[in-house]
């Protein structure tokens, strides 16, 4: 498979853990992991084929996500 | 400018629960307000959230702007003042359903009314949220709440019908489901001389889908998506561009009679 040209990141400080980001993804690049943050909160998880549509950045209430075209800024 | 900076980070993460809709409508003006200060169409030290009370009400406080939080339904009585008196500010009032349409349901229409120059944007989540789940003017009939634990008997205001019939020119209604169309509504409305009001159906899991059976931020999305349409069908509320037309706003209206007004007074 091709290298992602995307990178999703999560702020595990912010996350809440309502997967709104997991439902939202139209080719389930993420999923829900049992990884937890300091807070407790279950953490979503990036698991590959993002295409930047950048849906999951903008539902996001706790603003955690940052999606990236791989080589800018933001 | 980028989003980033337009967030106060030393006071994240934020008071909201898991999932809160209100969340989404922030992180959505945030990015929308951005994208109209880099194309250098709004100027942050002219741009002003006015919020009243409630959940909803506290977003202004994560934002690097300046602010007014305001009193329990009174954010449109502040922003006229603010508005009639610094009619060049940029004014976005940021209310809830509570503080909106009850409490507040006078403001609201005579806002309208008056075609005061400002951008709304009403959390609509059903319920008052932050004192734990009591009745709302738009909490749909049949619906639980703490203070209608038996189905509530009322029917429910449709936000954006009222405040069209009181005369408001640029009228939206989306959801937190929709958030790419929320934010070119934002954009619109930003654009907009006179009263924009943007009804944004949002979802409140803790004191509303908790009692309704919609446990999960996710499964009160999935009813927002499946119960809205952006055409007229039955049985679906209707979501979209629902007026966009244009008239004078009050502040025009009020200045020009000042300045006749005194010019009389000089001259005679
Ligand atoms: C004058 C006055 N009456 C009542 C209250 C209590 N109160 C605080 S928030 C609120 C309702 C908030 O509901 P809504 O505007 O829908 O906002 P949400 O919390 O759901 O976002 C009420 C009744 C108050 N703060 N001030
Ligand atoms: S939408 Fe945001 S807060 Fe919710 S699980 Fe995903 S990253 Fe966490
Ligand atoms: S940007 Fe789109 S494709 Fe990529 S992870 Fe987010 S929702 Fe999925
Ligand atoms: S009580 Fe409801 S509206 Fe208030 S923060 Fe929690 S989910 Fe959001």
């Amino acid at each position: 498979m091709a290298e992602d040209e995307y990178t999703v990141e999560i702020d595990e400080r912010l996350c809440k853990g309502c997967f709104l980001c997991v439902w939202t993804c139209p080719v389930d690049a993420l999923r829900e992991s049992d990884r937890r943050n300091e807070r407790g909160y279950r953490l979503p998880e990036y698991v590959g084929g993002c295409r930047g549509c950048r849906q999951c950045e903008l539902i996001c209430p706790d603003l955690a996500i940052e999606v990236r075209r791989k080589g800018e800024g933001s | 400018m980028n989003w980033r900076d337009l967030i106060r980070w030393e006071r994240m993460p934020h008071i909201l629960c898991p999932g809160c809709g209100n969340g989404t409508i922030l992180n959505v003006l945030v990015r929308a307000l951005a994208e109209k200060f880099e194309a250098g169409e709004l100027d942050p030290d002219r741009t002003v959230l006015v919020s009243g009370i409630g959940c909803s009400s506290r977003l202004p406080g994560y934002v690097r702007l300046d602010s007014l939080h305001t009193t329990h339904g009174r954010p449109l009585a502040f922003a006229t003042g603010l508005k009639l008196a610094n009619p060049d500010l940029e004014i976005i009032v940021l209310t809830g359903d509570g503080d909106a349409a009850a409490i507040g349901g006078n403001h609201l229409i005579h806002a309208a009314r008056r075609n005061l120059d400002v951008t709304v944007i009403c959390s609509n989540n059903l319920i008052y949220g932050m004192t734990g789940g009591q009745v709302s003017p738009t909490t749909p009939e049949g619906a639980k709440s703490t203070t209608t634990p038996y189905g509530n008997p009322e029917p429910p205001f449709d936000l954006c019908e009222l405040v069209m019939g009181a005369g408001a020119p640029h009228v939206e209604r989306w959801t937190t489901a929709h958030p790419q169309q929320l934010k070119r509504a934002i954009h619109r409305a930003l654009e907009r001389d006179g009263f924009s009001f943007i009804d944004v159906l949002s979802q409140c899991p803790t004191n509303y889908g908790r009692r309704n059976d919609l446990k999960s931020p996710r499964e009160m999305l999935e009813w927002l998506r499946e119960n809205t349409s952006t055409k007229d069908e039955p049985g679906k509320i209707r979501i979209g561009i629902l007026r966009d037309e244009e008239r004078k706003p009050f502040h025009e209206r009020v200045h020009e009679l000042i300045e006749e007004v005194s010019g009389d007074e000089e001259g005679g």
